[in-house]
């Protein structure tokens, strides 16, 4: 683990400083009645800055993304699944 | 100490729970996504009734306390002990301040008569989509809950290895793990928040 790059503590700082401008805007795009698509593209952006610097899955090893990257895809599969099925009602 | 093939493994188990964690709340997202397209009405009057302040205000709350415990680990890989155990007790109490807020936002809507079982009332749209909406409503923002409440028990265990020195910044990997775990609570969370606050048609 140590002997990868982690993220700095600027890296961390500035992780934060994004994801509390996202959350602000995705606020404030909901009050302004965006609909719901843009609420969850900011969410999927917000956690994949988490995951990558406060999760240090960008410094993590193979093995752990992996485990990241086989979780997203079975959870997109169902997704897909679900808009398939929700589609073709 | 911890040895690195041992660091590992943990590490491995950990990202393994927060995997299989992702597959049972995603289903519960499919859930949530496919009621909405059926009753997409119910579910914009839910998120209207939902109390969007107190949403948005536990976000905040909660991207904090993920960057809080980001800062104790990066204090600890470099032997800061004060800094690390200020950033646990900040943690905890961004939890405590969360489910403070979410039982009052539930305390709110039971006196509304917005209850679980068969007694929900959630004025004109009333009926079996309002009914499902709160049913998730309170499932997974509970689920949640129980998530937060887990995290703030592994924290105080943390904190108190801290405070007896006998988590250090030689061997500071149960706090790594713990600070994992409280980032996936949180993204959690980055996706209950538009579902049950912020998306209105």
């Amino acid at each position: 683990m140590t002997t990868h790059s982690l993220p700095t503590g600027r890296a961390i700082v500035l992780t934060y400083v994004l994801v509390v401008v996202l959350a602000a805007a995705s606020w404030i795009a909901a009050s302004l009645g965006t609909g719901t698509g843009l609420a969850l593209a900011i969410a999927a952006v917000k956690t994949i800055a988490i995951a990558l610097v406060f999760m240090e899955l960008i410094a993590s090893p193979a093995s752990d993304r992996v485990i990241a990257v086989i979780a997203v895809l079975f959870v997109a599969l169902m997704c897909a699944g679900l808009l398939g099925d929700v589609a073709f009602r | 100490m911890t040895s690195l093939a041992q660091v590992r493994r943990f590490r491995v188990a950990v990202w393994t729970v927060i995997a299989s964690e992702a597959l049972l709340f995603s289903g519960l997202f499919g859930l949530y996504w496919s009621y909405r397209d059926e009753y997409p009405r119910a579910f914009d009057a839910g998120v209207r009734i939902d109390i969007a302040w107190m949403g948005g205000v536990n976000t905040f709350v909660l991207l904090t306390s993920s960057f809080a415990i980001a800062w104790a680990v990066h204090a600890m890989r470099h032997a800061r002990t004060r800094v690390v155990a200020r950033c646990l007790v900040a943690v905890l109490l961004l939890g405590g301040v969360f489910l403070a807020l979410k039982i009052a936002e539930w305390t709110v809507h039971i006196s509304e008569g917005v209850v679980p079982g068969g007694a929900y009332y959630t004025g004109p749209w009333n009926g079996r989509g309002s009914s499902l909406f709160f049913t998730l409503y309170y499932f997974m923002t509970g689920l949640h809950a129980l998530h937060v409440i887990a995290g703030m028990v592994l924290i105080a265990w943390v904190a108190l290895r801290v405070r007896a020195r006998t988590l250090t910044g030689d061997d500071p990997h149960a706090l790594e793990l713990v600070a994992l775990y409280w980032h996936f609570v949180d993204a959690i969370w980055v996706f209950l928040w538009p579902m049950f606050y912020l998306m209105r048609a």
